[in-house]
């Protein structure tokens, strides 16, 4: 029979370190790990591919800071991962991974429409919207993704069948 | 000597990465260790705050225990009686090859009666005797997400049988074993567990599982040095489907299949198989959750010459959970159906009639009063029906008061162990004869229990935690064996008896890298008998119990891929049959290689060659040192 006295995951050992992470700290992680299963292919003959591989967040000073121990010193092919703390929206279209947080507020809608249509990784928080190619949603005691596929090919993107597996969610609309 | 020099060696590490790390925030250190892990794993990732466990812990009136999945990865669990052995305060022994003595709060003998096991909810225990043939219970360790313990009687929520606890081991869900997992292993007393499983996505938000699993244990020696004839060789597969969770409805199925042979002397051999099916069905409207479950249990076991079992179990439990105001309500109902043919075809015992059926049924009620701020109260109880016994009542009541940092508990509870085929149909034949020498009753009454507890849980600060718990037990209708000129010895319940107990845990963070868990429990027991009671064995086939049992758990972080754990235990002497007191070490060193592959070189038994650690009244089994190597690849 089910677990009536018990409720949930409950730790014998209510110790901060213990078990648990902090959930900015998955997220940070899950960033650097998008980049090892999403392509950027050139589109355009003469375009210089980048040179590197800017990972953006709209300025907040404790992600940021997660986002740079993730990603910080690390590189893809040979190509240098930036951790960036975004300014301005021109800035934006730089980034070839763009973190917004809400997508629905009115920041987050103006950062997604600065980078429509460039090949940059949308990622954002909460149910997936048209705009945003991966979101993160909590899943009870886990943080889990979901895929907008049409997004992804909307911004030029190629998604690994291995994100695609482990997506609580793939939509193709 | 050498031995010593390994612990020195640990801790001169572990102090190296002390001052190593104690630059680095706890923030950092714990993304650098997230850092380390494969993406599948990351989705696994449990982000529960802190506090919030606390407050889980903190909100039940009961003595509980619970194995996380990492203490299970910690120590190198790769069985589930390597996993249970971790339990602070839980008497955990191996009898034989793969059997396992399994109790808590006492009553621990070769076939312990007083634990309701279960895994997923489906109860696994025997009801031939009310025990569980441990030998047959396998899962994927690592796919193990934590096993619940409660120490007490469980009787008005989980039902008869629950007297002394409850053991649920729960596995993750579908949705967290995504990917490949590979585990090899091999070692000085045993080659495996080999086990693959493999979990992706069904349909548009559903998971699936499917898994393998063998394992091959070499046999052990006696006292005296000759071999034991208990290899054991065992293998299951089973399944796992769910639905995705929409917060308003979740589905799952899951199966398993197994099967295993355990030697029993140089030419026979004894033959296990089974399988299982099992569904649950969970609404959520608002505040009230309702669940439905069935399962189907098939059992087989045969023993050349001596016994052929077949069991067949189906069980279906409705349960809805509900807060109503203050009132947070838990009501439900089960049924279960028993059709069990017992063969007893050789020299010794047999079941009388061959063939039982039995059915039985339950309600069970329970209302928790937010009574205060800080203060619950609980009021529960099942009634379950049974065909030896009828109705059987076990109420329980109970009172909790919690604050953000303390937490205090008390607990009134009557539980009982309803009659099993060991006490009503079993019989023994005198050897060349037809005469019986022992038999069972139909008169046998349910075992019962009521029980006193308390408790206490402190956390001082987020490095230290205590906790604390106390039980007053009498037992009434314990089983004895009445004897009387002219008629074979029969099983009755002339036995009371008296047991007294605490039982504490500590947990605390002493240094960055550096956890330890400290357990103990202390318990008392006396028999008295009925008058006119003429049982001649005093108590000692009921119970042999330690007074004592400690345990020790420690984990260090040297490097984000390099961990030392150990875990040391106390058992103290046992009285009758007589087992002296042993402590014994395992260790673990853990290096992972890449993300996706880890190594682990796990040794158990490390400070004695060989000790023993129950007697079933024949010759007694040794368990030896004995070390392993295993490779774990996730993809």
């Amino acid at each position: 029979m089910l677990i009536a006295i018990v409720v949930c995951a409950a730790a014998a050992r209510p110790i901060a370190q213990a078990g648990g992470a902090d959930e900015a700290n998955v997220k940070a992680v899950f960033l650097f790990n998008f980049t090892k299963y999403v392509t950027w292919p050139s589109t355009v003959i003469g375009e210089r591919s980048p040179a590197e591989i800017r990972v953006c967040v709209t300025a907040n000073d404790t992600f940021f800071g997660l986002l740079r121990a993730a990603v910080q010193g690390e590189d893809l092919d040979g190509k240098p991962l930036l951790p960036v703390a975004l300014e301005g929206l021109d800035e934006a279209r730089t980034c070839q991974i763009l973190y917004v947080g809400n997508p629905n507020s009115a920041d987050g809608k103006a950062w997604l429409n600065a980078v429509r249509g460039l090949q940059v990784l949308t990622v954002a928080d909460g149910p997936l919207n048209d705009e945003t190619v991966i979101s993160f949603v909590r899943d009870e005691n886990r943080i889990r993704f979901d895929i907008n596929r049409a997004a992804a090919s909307r911004h030029g993107l190629n998604i690994s069948s291995r994100l695609l597996r482990l997506a609580r969610l793939v939509r193709d609309r | 000597m050498p031995l010593l020099l390994a612990v020195l060696t640990v801790l001169s590490l572990a102090s190296a990465a002390f001052a190593q790390s104690s630059a680095q925030s706890p923030r950092t250190r714990q993304l650098e260790e997230l850092k380390q892990l494969t993406i599948e794993e990351l989705i696994g990732t449990d982000v529960t705050t802190a506090s919030r466990r606390i407050e889980r812990l903190a909100d039940v009136a009961a003595a509980v225990t619970v194995i996380t999945g990492e203490d299970l990865r910690r120590m190198g669990a790769m069985t589930l009686p390597q996993a249970l052995r971790l339990a602070g305060h839980l008497d955990v022994a191996q009898v034989s090859g793969p059997q396992l003595v399994v109790a808590a709060r006492g009553f621990a003998i070769s076939t312990a009666n007083k634990m309701l096991v279960l895994i997923d909810g489906r109860t696994i225990y025997s009801p031939v005797f009310a025990g569980v043939f441990w030998e047959t219970q396998d899962v994927i360790v690592s796919d193990i997400d934590r096993i619940e313990i409660i120490r007490g009687p469980g009787g008005s929520i989980w039902g008869a049988n629950a007297v002394n606890g409850v053991i649920n081991v729960i596995t993750k869900r579908a949705a967290d074993t995504r990917g490949t997992f590979v585990n090899l292993a091999a070692g000085t007393s045993l080659l495996g567990p080999y086990a693959v499983r493999h979990g992706g996505r069904l349909g548009d938000t559903g998971s699936y599982r499917a898994y393998a699993k063998v394992r091959f244990e070499n046999s052990h020696q006696l006292v005296s040095g000759a071999d034991g004839h208990d290899d054991f060789d065992f293998g299951q597969a089973g399944f796992r489907l769910e639905s995705g969770n929409n917060g308003a409805s979740q589905a799952f199925v899951q199966g398993d299949l197994y099967t295993g042979t355990t030697d029993l002397s140089e030419t026979a051999e004894a033959t296990l198989a089974g399988g299982n099916l099992l569904g649950r069905y969970t609404r959520t409207y608002g505040t009230h959750v309702s669940t439905l479950q069935a399962y189907y249990d098939h059992t087989y076991r045969r023993v050349p010459n001596q016994y052929r079992g077949v069991l067949n179990t189906i069980g279906v439990d409705v349960q809805h959970q509900w807060q109503v105001g203050r009132n947070k309500l838990v009501f439900g109902g089960g049924y279960r159906h028993y059709d069990g043919d017992d063969l007893g075809d050789g020299p010794g015992f047999f079941f009388e009639p061959r063939r039982r059926m039995s059915h039985r049924a339950n309600v069970f009620a329970q209302d928790e009063i937010r009574a205060g701020q800080h203060v619950f109260v609980t009021f529960g109880s099942k009634l379950e029906r049974n065909e030896f016994t009828g109705i059987e009542l076990q109420p329980t009541m109970r009172a909790r008061w919690s604050t953000e940092r303390r937490s205090a508990w008390a607990a009134v509870s009557r539980a009982v162990r309803v009659p099993t085929r060991f006490d009503t149909d079993l019989r023994f034949r005198l050897p060349g004869t037809s005469n019986l020498f022992l038999t069972g009753s139909n008169d046998f009454k349910s075992e019962k229990v009521i029980a006193y507890e308390a408790g206490y849980r402190r956390l001082f600060s987020d490095r230290l935690s205590f906790d604390i718990a106390t039980y007053v037990n009498q037992y009434d209708d314990l089983r004895t064996q009445e004897v009387a000129a002219g008629r074979p010895i029969t099983l009755g319940n002339g036995m009371n008896a008296l047991s007294r107990g605490i039982e504490s845990t500590a947990s605390a963070q002493l240094a960055p890298r550096w956890q330890m868990h400290v357990s103990h429990a202390y318990s008392w027991k006396e028999f008295t008998f009925d008058p006119g009671s003429t049982d001649p064995t005093r108590g000692t086939s009921e119970a042999n119990d330690p007074r004592h049992i400690f345990k020790v758990r420690s984990y260090v972080v040297a490097t984000n891929r390099l961990e030392f754990d150990a875990f040391w235990r106390y058992y103290g002497k046992r009285p009758q049959p007589a087992v002296d007191a042993y402590n014994e070490l395992d260790g673990r060193v853990g290096f992972r290689v890449m993300p996706g592959w880890d190594l682990s070189l796990i040794g158990s038994n490390l400070l004695h060659d060989r000790h023993v650690e129950f007697r079933a009244g024949t010759a007694p089994e040794t368990y030896e040192r004995s070390a392993s190597l295993r490779s774990v690849w996730r993809f």
